[in-house]
C-alpha cells in the first residue's frame, strides 16, 4: 500500500481529526488534508487527486452519507475508497451506506487497531479487483 | 385572600332585584316613561355588573389558584433566567471539553519525540559497546558517548515526568463539567415537574407522544446511549463488520 497516498479526512469536530490524523500518521501515512464537512471537503476533492477519504457521518452543511453519495455519482472521482467512520451504529444506516458503496464501515469510539484492518482491507480488496 | 361571595350579599342582591323591577313595573303602570326608562337601565347595570363581578372572581380564583402552586413565578424564572444559564452552562461544558482535548493532543504530540530519542540512545549505545569490543583503548571516546546517552535520556525522563503530569492535569476539566452539567440535569428535572403540574392544573390528562419514526438518513440518530432505546437496534463493531460481510462486503 501507497503510504503516500493522499488522504482526505472529513469531521466537523477538530479533535477528532487531530485523532484521526495522528493514527493515520502513527501508520505511516503522512499526506493528510483535513475538511470540516462534505461542503468544504467536496471542492477539495474536485480540484485534488485524492486517493481515499476517512469521513464522518454527522455534519452540518454536508453530511459524510451525502457526501459518499456525491462522490459515487461523480464520474471522475466516484471510485475513490471512502472509510466512514461514526457513532452512527443503527443496522439501517449501515446498510444505507454499504447500498451507497461506502468501502468500509468503523463505528466511534474505535481503536488504532480497527482503524488499522478496515485501511488494511479496503486496500487489499481493491488491489484483488483491480 | 377569598374572594367567593357569602350567602349574604347574594339574598341582598336578589332583594334589591325585586324592589327595583317593582319601582320600574310600578312607573311602567304609572305611564311615567321617563321614569321607567331611568328605573329599567339601571336594572341592565345591576345584571352587568354582576356579570363581570362572576368574571372578576373567577379570574381572580384562577390567579390564586396559579399562585398558591407558585407556578407563574417558578415558570417565568425557568424560562427567563434558568434556560439561558444552562444555556450558557452546557456552551462552557463544550468549550472546556474541547480545550483539554487540544491540550491532552498538544502533549502527546510533544511526546512523540521522547521514544524516537529513546531509540537514537539505544543506537549509541549499541555503538559504544561495538567500539569497546573493538577497540577498547579508545576508552575516553566509549566514555563521552555514554555520558552523551546518559544525559539524553535523562533529559527524556524528565520531559515524560512533566508530560505525564500534565496530561493527568489536562483532566480536571471533568469536575468542572460534571458539576455544570449535573446543574443542567436538576433544571431539566424542575422543568418537567413545572410542565406536569401545569398540565394538572389545566386539567388535561398526560397523553403519549406517538413515537417518531427515525429517518435514517436525513436526522441521524446519532452516537448511541447505553441502555436507551435505540441501543438495543445499535450494533458494535462486530455487528457491523457481520452485517457488512452478510452484503458482500
Amino acid at each position: 500500500m501507497d503510504k503516500n497516498m493522499r488522504i482526505l479526512v472529513v469531521d466537523d469536530f477538530s479533535t477528532m481529526r487531530r485523532i484521526v490524523r495522528n493514527l493515520l500518521t502513527d501508520l505511516g501515512y503522512s499526506n493528510i488534508t483535513e475538511a470540516d464537512d462534505g461542503k468544504t471537503a467536496w471542492p477539495l476533492l474536485q480540484a485534488g487527486s485524492f486517493d481515499f477519504v476517512v469521513t464522518d457521518w454527522n455534519m452540518p452543511g454536508m453530511t459524510g452519507f451525502e457526501l459518499l453519495q456525491t462522490i459515487r455519482a461523480d464520474a471522475r472521482i466516484g471510485k475513490t475508497p471512502v472509510l466512514m467512520v461514526t457513532a452512527e451504529a443503527q443496522r439501517d444506516q449501515i446498510i444505507a451506506a454499504a447500498q451507497a458503496g461506502v468501502n468500509g464501515y468503523i463505528i466511534k469510539p474505535f481503536t488504532a487497531q480497527t482503524l488499522k484492518e478496515k485501511i488494511d482491507k479496503i486496500f487489499q480488496r481493491l488491489a484483488e479487483t483491480a | 385572600m377569598k374572594t367567593v361571595p357569602t350567602k349574604e350579599p347574594v339574598e341582598s342582591q336578589r332583594l334589591q332585584l325585586i324592589e327595583r323591577l317593582r319601582a320600574a313595573l310600578q312607573a311602567l303602570e304609572d305611564g311615567d316613561e321617563a321614569v321607567f326608562s331611568t328605573r329599567f337601565d339601571a336594572l341592565v347595570r345591576l345584571r352587568e355588573e354582576s356579570l363581570f363581578a362572576h368574571v372578576a372572581r373567577l379570574t381572580r380564583a384562577l390567579h390564586d389558584e396559579v399562585l398558591a402552586m407558585r407556578l407563574d413565578t417558578r415558570l417565568s424564572q425557568l424560562a427567563g433566567d434558568e434556560m439561558p444559564d444552562a444555556r450558557h452552562r452546557l456552551d462552557y461544558v463544550i468549550r472546556m471539553t474541547e480545550t483539554a482535548a487540544h491540550r491532552t493532543l498538544d502533549l502527546v504530540e510533544q511526546a512523540r519525540s521522547v521514544p524516537t530519542r529513546m531509540t537514537q540512545a539505544a543506537a549509541q549505545l549499541s555503538d559504544a559497546a561495538a567500539l569497546l569490543r573493538t577497540t577498547p583503548s579508545e576508552a575516553a571516546a566509549i566514555a563521552q558517548r555514554l555520558d552523551e546517552v546518559r544525559a539524553s535520556l535523562q533529559g527524556d525522563a524528565l520531559q515524560l515526568r512533566t508530560t505525564l503530569s500534565e496530561l493527568a492535569q489536562a483532566q480536571e476539566y471533568q469536575d468542572i463539567t460534571g458539576q455544570l452539567i449535573k446543574r443542567v440535569i436538576t433544571l431539566v428535572c424542575n422543568v418537567e415537574s413545572a410542565l406536569l403540574e401545569l398540565l394538572r392544573a389545566a386539567g388535561g390528562g398526560l397523553q403519549a407522544a406517538s413515537a417518531r419514526p427515525i429517518s435514517a438518513l436525513s436526522e441521524p440518530p446519532g452516537p448511541v446511549l447505553p441502555g436507551s432505546a435505540n441501543a438495543a437496534a445499535a450494533a458494535d463493531q462486530h455487528d457491523a463488520d457481520e452485517l457488512l460481510a452478510s452484503l458482500g462486503f
